[in-house]
């Protein structure tokens, strides 16, 4: 649903951009542009912190000095529930984020742990979607009649599939062996390659009719050969944006996933994994489920407002950034003159 | 100083006060919790009890089909049987008493021989006398194939019942083992001597059926009743009504009390619906208990900040024991000092707060947990403390010529919330200071009964649990121990494939013994010396917590099980 819903803007705002070739002077105007914008500025930070925080979590947990998997018996009252004792579920210099009730086990660690396997997963599932769909879009852009029939008979299918109840099935029968994150990020990517695979091929039919493209054809260059020179750059812009968007819909596939316990597998964790295991806590240690559910609103909000901010920079006539935000400036000034002059 | 000696007094005085006007019998709007000191067993009828249950009860009420601890909760309602479980609080609630028999059953020949009979003037709900023809004739349906479900001892211990079908179909439809001399005489014939037979006789098994209104398979949705209430209407897996049975009298029968007059029980809620429902206690919910739903650790933390709720949780035990199984066939566990030092190594304080705390679990050295109190005896061989004691463990493995630590596969039962992952966790964390990686194995529920209990397909070690069919030493520690109960083709539960003719010989000596004590003296011997062996290491024993609504009165656990006895409970 959200699918279909986010992937028709991303392809209306791709076509103009593809016309001009690459937009606004290679990936370093792009990003001064996405920087110009203040949405986009912030978008990119956090998501450049919480990137930071996966790559960095042994020295981070090491800098706390605690490791995400060591029970703290001591830190909890075994005669109510092993809840922990403190206040903010037991939140100390030693334990920035408090202990997990019934265990001890450090949050902040596991936390900064769990970005690992949430980002890793998501960014892994995304990649995925994106080879699978821009070798089935390309193929069926650029194939034959028939090959392109076939092919977005198959992409339709593969749209209409009810993509989260097939992982769920997917997660039951596969065995418990298999090592999770690299299961998840297959199945995400199996079952999400769709849209991309329609963007790329809508795009690729209209840049098949472009003069160079055409030009390229008529010197011999082969399939391959067009696709990789002529069609990819001009890809860029709608399949960048489109990533920026389905990045956060990975997120939340594998937190609903670890959630319902088909993800990760203990003692491993996960921002959904965390979670799960925190919900029926809410009324006793609020912490607890406060701690990975804020973590997760703002990374997907990091990550969706990254996509919005991307669709504008590489649109052309999204008018330049920069000299939008000097003008607003500019006209904001006189305002509280004016202010002052009413008073 | 002074204000909380006058809360303080101000509460005593309010209880007081709603305790008489419990007293008076009007009981009404009273939102004290349960107050059980006001309960009377002969003004306690009326009212409609309600129970909010988890399990679903989808295969309906057969009483041949039924797997029940002493006749369990709402079956114990419908059928009454030869024997029961004594309904007192307390450890009294272990004794087998004497039910729709006048005793608990006369032993002759080494107690392979059981006679039975009936108390006179005993009717079925439709108002047809009790015959022993119908005891006869519901322990010959559980033997049939169609009614399978029940527990497997019946068809171990009768004379022909290995080969026994049971009474449908042509062929061999009498089961010559259970002979009923007279129509209030009842008499099993025993293939090996078996002291515990009286405490097997208060299963459902053992519950009268009527052969007239025997529906086969359909009889499950609508059995004849026997005990004080029988079924107003049930649709599976929802909702199940109870009314009086009008042939039914406390006068031949003195272990229910059957207080409300209608019991409306409420089938497949979620667990945390049953526990918010019941501490919030609102309207028809303050006449509720619950028969399989015990408090988890979110909701004890709760209940244990609030006073008024706290008085309403009753705490007992089911005797089970959770262990780590070795598989002694395989290696490196073959090596009793290997087996040491995962003994050794055991953290019980980290597990205990795994399953929610001390109110939800209790730590246990002894495969014979100390709730199963007769054939209990203490013992601690291998004293890993409280909390572990990873160098012993270490120096044992590096004995056993493992100096670099060993890596063990751990088995466990995803779909078990307690033996569950969290327990499995806090193994692996404990057992990795001592050098023992263990590599988790999570398997689903269905899985792991079919790879654990098939000796072919068996993981070196596993996580799982024993629980008692009955309070004794017998059922208990005979399948894990007894060699001769190796099942090769599945539903093995010796996972040490143990076999030791004098252990074996030594089992069927006690079960020659017909007097309860010293039969469990005997057992907790056996115990305490195959433990010095390390066959498993013994981990924790679950305790149950319960709620029940505020108006609910006489809720006591049952020692026998751990659960609530509603034939006790009153709402009135």
């Amino acid at each position: 649903m959200t699918l279909t819903e986010t992937h028709a803007p991303a392809e209306s705002a791709a076509s103009p951009a593809g016309r001009e070739r690459p937009a606004g002077g290679g990936p370093a105007g792009v990003l001064a542009r996405l920087w110009a914008l203040r949405g986009g500025r912030t978008a990119l930070v956090t998501v450049a912190v919480l990137v930071l925080v996966a790559l960095t979590a042994p020295w981070l947990a090491g800098l706390e000095g605690q490791d995400p998997n060591t029970f703290h018996d001591t830190l909890l009252n075994s005669a109510t529930g092993g809840s922990p004792d403190g206040a903010f579920g037991g939140v100390s210099a030693q334990h920035w984020l408090g202990v997990e009730p019934t265990t001890g086990r450090d949050l902040f660690a596991r936390l900064v742990y769990g970005a690992r396997v949430s980002l890793g997963v998501a960014v892994g599932a995304t990649i995925g979607q994106l080879l699978l769909g821009l070798l089935v879009g390309l193929t069926a852009g650029l194939g034959s009649r028939w090959a392109d029939a076939l092919l977005s008979r198959v992409t339709d299918l593969a749209l209409a599939l009810p993509t989260f109840f097939f992982s769920i099935a997917l997660l039951a029968v596969v065995p418990q062996s298999f090592p999770r994150p690299l299961l998840l990020g297959l199945i995400l990517s199996g079952l999400g390659w769709a849209p991309i695979a329609r963007i790329v091929r809508a795009e690729t039919r209209v840049l098949r009719e472009r003069e160079y493209v055409q030009a390229a054809v008529l010197t011999g260059a082969g399939n391959w050969r067009i696709a990789r020179r002529e069609i990819l750059p001009g890809l860029v812009a709608p399949v960048a944006t489109y990533t920026a968007i389905v990045l956060p819909q990975n997120i939340v596939a594998e937190a609903g996933l670890s959630f319902l316990g088909l993800g990760v597998r203990p003692p491993t964790s996960s921002w959904g994994q965390m979670l799960s295991t925190a919900t029926t806590w809410f009324q006793v240690d609020p912490a607890y489920v406060l701690v990975p559910a804020l973590t997760l609103l703002v990374c997907v909000l990091a990550f969706a407002g990254l996509g919005e901010a991307l669709r504008v920079a590489f649109d052309p006539k999204a008018s330049v950034p920069v000299r939008q935000r000097r003008a607003r400036r500019e006209a904001a000034r006189p305002v509280p003159s004016t202010k002052d002059q009413a008073r | 100083m002074l204000r909380p000696a006058r809360i303080a007094l101000f509460t005593a005085a309010s209880v007081a006060l709603t305790g008489s006007l419990a007293a008076c019998g009007s009981g009404a709007g009273s939102s004290a919790g349960g107050s059980s000191d006001a309960f009377s067993a002969a003004t306690c009828q009326g009212g409609t009890l309600r129970v909010l249950d988890s399990a679903k009860n989808s295969k309906g009420f057969d009483p041949a089909v039924l797997y029940t601890s002493g006749g369990g909760a709402i079956p114990r309602l419908l059928f009454r049987t030869l024997t029961t479980r004594q309904s007192v609080p307390g450890t009294d609630g272990t004794k087998v008493v004497p039910d729709l028999a006048t005793d608990t059953g006369k032993p002759s020949e080494n107690a392979t021989v059981w006679t039975y009979h009936l108390k006179p003037n005993l009717r079925f709900a439709d108002g047809t006398p009790i015959t022993s023809a119908d005891i006869k004739y519901g322990v010959e349906r559980s033997f049939s194939p169609q009614l399978a479900g029940g527990p497997p001892y019946l068809r171990d211990w009768l004379v022909g019942g290995a080969d026994y079908q049971g009474p449908y179909g042509s062929g061999n439809t009498d089961l010559a083992s259970v002979a009923t001399p007279d129509a209030s005489t009842v008499v099993f014939h025993l293939r090996k001597s078996e002291g515990d037979f009286p405490y097997l006789a208060a299963e459902t098994q053992f519950a009268p059926v009527p052969k007239a209104k025997d529906t086969g398979k359909e009889y499950n949705a609508d059995p004849v009743s026997s005990g004080p209430y029988t079924i107003a209407g049930f649709t599976k897996g929802r909702e199940l009504d109870l009314v009086r049975n009008p042939h039914w009298s406390r006068s031949s029968d003195q272990q229910r009390l059957a207080c409300p007059d209608r019991i409306e029980v409420s089938l497949g809620l979620s667990p945390a619906v049953i526990n918010q429902r019941l501490s919030s206690s609102v309207g028809q919910d303050a006449n509720a208990i619950t028969t399989d739903t015990s408090l988890d650790a979110p909701t004890l933390a709760k209940v244990s900040a609030d006073p008024a709720l706290k008085k309403r949780v009753v705490t007992g035990k089911f005797p089970q024991i959770y262990y780590l199984a070795f598989d002694l066939k395989k290696a490196p566990f073959d090596n009793q000092l290997v087996r040491e030092a995962l003994s050794y190594a055991v953290d019980r304080t980290a597990l205990v707060n795994a399953e929610g705390g001390t109110q939800l679990a209790v730590p246990s050295t002894t495969f014979t947990p100390e709730s199963l109190t007769a054939a209990h005896q203490d013992y601690d061989y291998f004293p890993a403390g409280a909390t572990g004691n990873p160098e012993k463990a270490k120096q044992l493995l590096a004995q056993a010529g493992h100096p670099n630590g060993i890596t063990v596969p751990l088995a466990y039962d995803t779909d078990d919330t307690s033996t569950g992952a969290p327990a499995a966790t806090a193994l692996a964390q404990a057992f990795a200071k001592a050098g023992i990686t263990l590599q988790l194995q999570p398997l689903g529920d269905a899985d792991f009964s079919g790879t654990v209990n098939t000796p072919a397909t068996q993981p070196a070690l596993s996580l799982t649990s024993w629980g008692a069919d009955w309070p004794s030493g017998g059922p208990f520690l005979t399948p894990i121990f007894d060699g001769r109960q190796i099942v090769t083709g599945g539903g093995n539960f010796n996972l040490a494939q143990y076999n030791d003719p004098a252990v074996n010989a030594q089992i069927d000596k006690i079960n020659q013994i017909t007097d309860y004590a010293t039969a469990q003296k005997q057992w907790a011997a056996l115990d305490a010396q195959l433990g010095k062996l390390a066959l498993t290491v013994p981990l924790y024993e679950e305790a149950t917590s319960v709620l029940y609504g505020s108006h609910v009165k006489n809720a006591y656990l049952d020692q026998w099980r751990g659960w609530y006895d509603i034939a006790s409970v009153s709402v009135k």
